[in-house]
């Protein structure tokens, strides 16, 4: 009886509660959001990568070389030389390195050149190495590597066909259309932004770039050696050698370069978000308060409307207490609304935007919203709201014994 | 003995200064069908919202069905409300976005007498008793007429099988042909199931309908009532 009551008196009001329902969503909506990418990012950045000891590039801001490197996110501003690379993984203390070179892109998917050390020392996640969900490694100069990602997305197979473009935007004017590659091997999806890469060797890249046409009977690694790469990753042989190396680097006089500890540059760059976060966080809290308060006036200001019904129900002998549990239950109701709908907009908008943020920032975020932080959040959420319902409720109870049947 | 009142007095704690109510001694039998009538203002609604335990006198002794209000608790008095008396207002009788229906289930819910299961029957026979349209009973009460909102209203004050009934003004908001139907219907139901009425208005002219006609100067003594407006 009390439920049937209670929605058929929200129907009765359902402009002014739809209204309410839709501010409360925005606001848990907002809030949710921002704890889920808030949590998803970290996680992700912190699984990006994993196993490396230093990334080396051109000097620049340690985090720009972070995001470019191994996000990427931005462009690089500057190459280093082949030559730099050499001297410094000629180096015994290093165990292996990575080249990378990047600025080319396939249908707004970023090619990265390499060498075949990637596959077999790049890590992520837990210190989980690549696997090929098929094919194998490049050998070739036109062999690629695709992303399990790429693969779906644009439909390609082992075997197939495709053209390598230079610049990253999605529609590249300079398409090298005579030197189609071959697809050598698909990567298994690891949720990062490998998924999203295409990979060649450095030679391909080198090839790409090449002005006069290409005879395939060169068809060797060898023939063409690279100028520049983008940044390279180092694996030492002891981690006690990480920061020797890293100032060694860091003062190698032939080229300005910058080395950085990929944790190191992490936990600066959630240093930089705290802010960010901070005041994200701070906003959609202070949206949630004007919400609630919103709320809590309608209802107070429908128990002077409907005083005459409260009156009333009191005179067929509804308890107060009837009036505090009805009036409760119509906030409850709101709030629940909101809390669901909200849930179900971010579940929604995470799905139909997951492909757009995973390969234009490369964050790869999870449609699953049920993390410990949101569930905090949540179960605050309805506290707040068993509170918020409170107000009214008590106004109403408080309004109901003061009772007269005049007009 | 339906009603008893002994040395009632009343006033409202916003006006304590300003007593509403001055009763020496007054008492209703049980079966009588009495009409109380008084100009706006003197106290009339007070009095029945004192006699249904919503008000509670400031002293005195009030006896209602054999049972003194004025020594219950709010909670009890509720109960005793829902359970015992029928009750019409002069206008909002009913929740608006309610049809006729669920309203009388809910004064139902609240009285908790009849069992449940001759419930349907039991409103059923209820609205046909009072010539309410089947095809009426499932719409919300507010798009139906004031003559037909307060005949409901009359079945939802029965469905708790009332021993006593008080109306307060229930026909004012009724032109002349709609208070004849209302209240030849009304009297009708009374009888037939035999309850003790008490209906109180400044229309002299439904007194033809009472077997015992009172002014409600003469039972309150309280000559410092101001007139409402
Ligand atoms: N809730 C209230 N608080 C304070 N004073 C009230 C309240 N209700 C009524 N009064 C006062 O009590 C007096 C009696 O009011 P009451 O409603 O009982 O009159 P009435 O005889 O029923 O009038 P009407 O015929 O217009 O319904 C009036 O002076 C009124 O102003
Ligand atoms: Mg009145």
């Amino acid at each position: 009886m009390l439920i049937n009551i209670a929605m058929k008196s929200l129907r009765d009001r359902k402009g002014s509660v739809a209204l309410s329902i839709m501010a409360m969503t925005i606001s848990v909506f907002v809030l949710l959001s921002v704890e889920h990418i808030r949590h998803q990012t970290k996680e992700n950045f912190a699984n990006t990568v994993s196993g490396v000891d230093l990334i080396v590039g051109a000097r620049t801001g340690s985090l720009n070389l972070l995001l470019y490197s191994v996000f990427k996110i931005g462009s690089p501003t500057n190459n280093i030389s082949w030559q730099s690379f050499n001297t410094i993984t000629a180096n015994p203390k290093v165990k292996w390195a990575i080249p990378l070179s990047l600025g080319d892109s396939h249908k707004g998917y970023r090619v990265l050149g390499t060498t075949k050390q990637y596959f077999e020392h790049f890590s992520y996640g837990k210190k989980h190495r690549l696997a090929f969900k098929q094919g194998k490694a490049f050998t070739g100069i036109f062999d690629v590597v695709l992303g399990a990602q790429v693969a779906k997305k644009l439909g390609y197979q082992l075997g197939d066909q495709l053209i390598l473009a230079h610049g990253i935007a999605k529609t590249s004017f300079s398409l090298h259309n005579d030197n189609p590659f071959k697809v050598t091997g698909i990567l298994a999806p690891i949720g990062t932004p490998v998924d999203h890469t295409l990979h060649v060797s450095l030679q391909s890249i080198e090839a790409i770039h090449h002005d006069g046409k290409f005879t395939p009977l060169s068809n060797a690694l060898e023939h063409l050696q690279p100028k520049s790469i983008t940044a390279f990753m180092i694996g030492l042989h002891s981690k006690i050698t990480t920061f020797k190396m890293q100032r060694e680097i860091n003062y190698y006089t032939p080229e300005p370069l910058l080395a950085i500890m990929p944790g190191v540059a992490l936990s600066e760059l959630w240093q930089t978000m705290k802010i960010l976060e901070n005041t994200l966080i701070l906003v959609s809290i202070l949206v949630l308060i004007s919400a609630s308060l919103g709320i809590c006036a309608m209802l107070l200001s429908s128990i002077r409307e409907r005083n005459k019904e409260i009156q009333l129900l009191r005179g067929i002998g509804a308890s107060p207490f009837f009036l505090f549990r009805l009036i409760a239950l119509e906030a409850l109701f709101i709030l629940a609304m909101s809390i669901v709908l909200s849930t179900g907009i971010l579940v929604t908008i995470l799905v139909l935007t997951q492909d757009y943020l995973a390969s234009s920032f490369g964050v790869q975020v999870s449609t699953n919203i049920v993390s410990l932080g949101n569930l905090y959040l949540v179960s605050s959420l309805l506290s707040t709201s068993v509170i918020i319902a409170m107000f009214p409720s008590i106004f109403g109870f408080i309004e109901s014994k003061k009772n007269t049947l005049s007009e | 003995m339906a009603i008893n009142l002994s040395n009632v007095h009343f006033s409202y704690p916003e006006h304590p200064k300003s007593p509403v109510l001055n009763i020496q001694s007054w008492s209703l039998t049980k079966g009588e069908h009495a009409f109380i009538y008084g100009p706006s203002g003197c106290g009339k609604s007070t009095l029945l919202s004192i006699l249904n335990g919503l008000l509670c006198s400031n002293e005195g002794n009030v006896t209602v069905l054999d049972q003194r209000l004025d020594k219950m608790s709010r909670r009890q008095r509720d109960a005793f409300r829902a359970k015992h008396i029928g009750y019409v207002f002069q206008q909002f009788n009913l929740i608006p976005y309610l049809n006729a229906i669920d309203n009388i289930r809910l004064a139902h819910y609240f009285g908790k007498s009849v069992s449940t299961s001759s419930l349907n029957k039991e409103i059923t026979a209820l609205l046909t008793t009072l010539n309410m349209p089947e095809k009426d009973w499932k719409k919300p009460v507010r798009t139906l007429s004031i003559g037909q909102q307060q005949r409901i209203a009359i079945t939802r004050a029965l469905i708790n099988k009332p021993t006593l009934f008080i109306a307060d003004e229930p026909t004012s908001s009724l032109d002349k042909g709609n208070t004849d139907s209302f209240m030849a219907l009304l009297m009708s139901v009374i009888k037939k199931y035999g309850i003790t009425l008490l209906f109180v208005s400044h229309d002299m002219s439904l007194s033809q309908y009472f077997n015992r006609v009172e002014s409600f100067t003469d039972i309150n003594s309280e000559e410092a009532f101001q007139y409402a407006n």
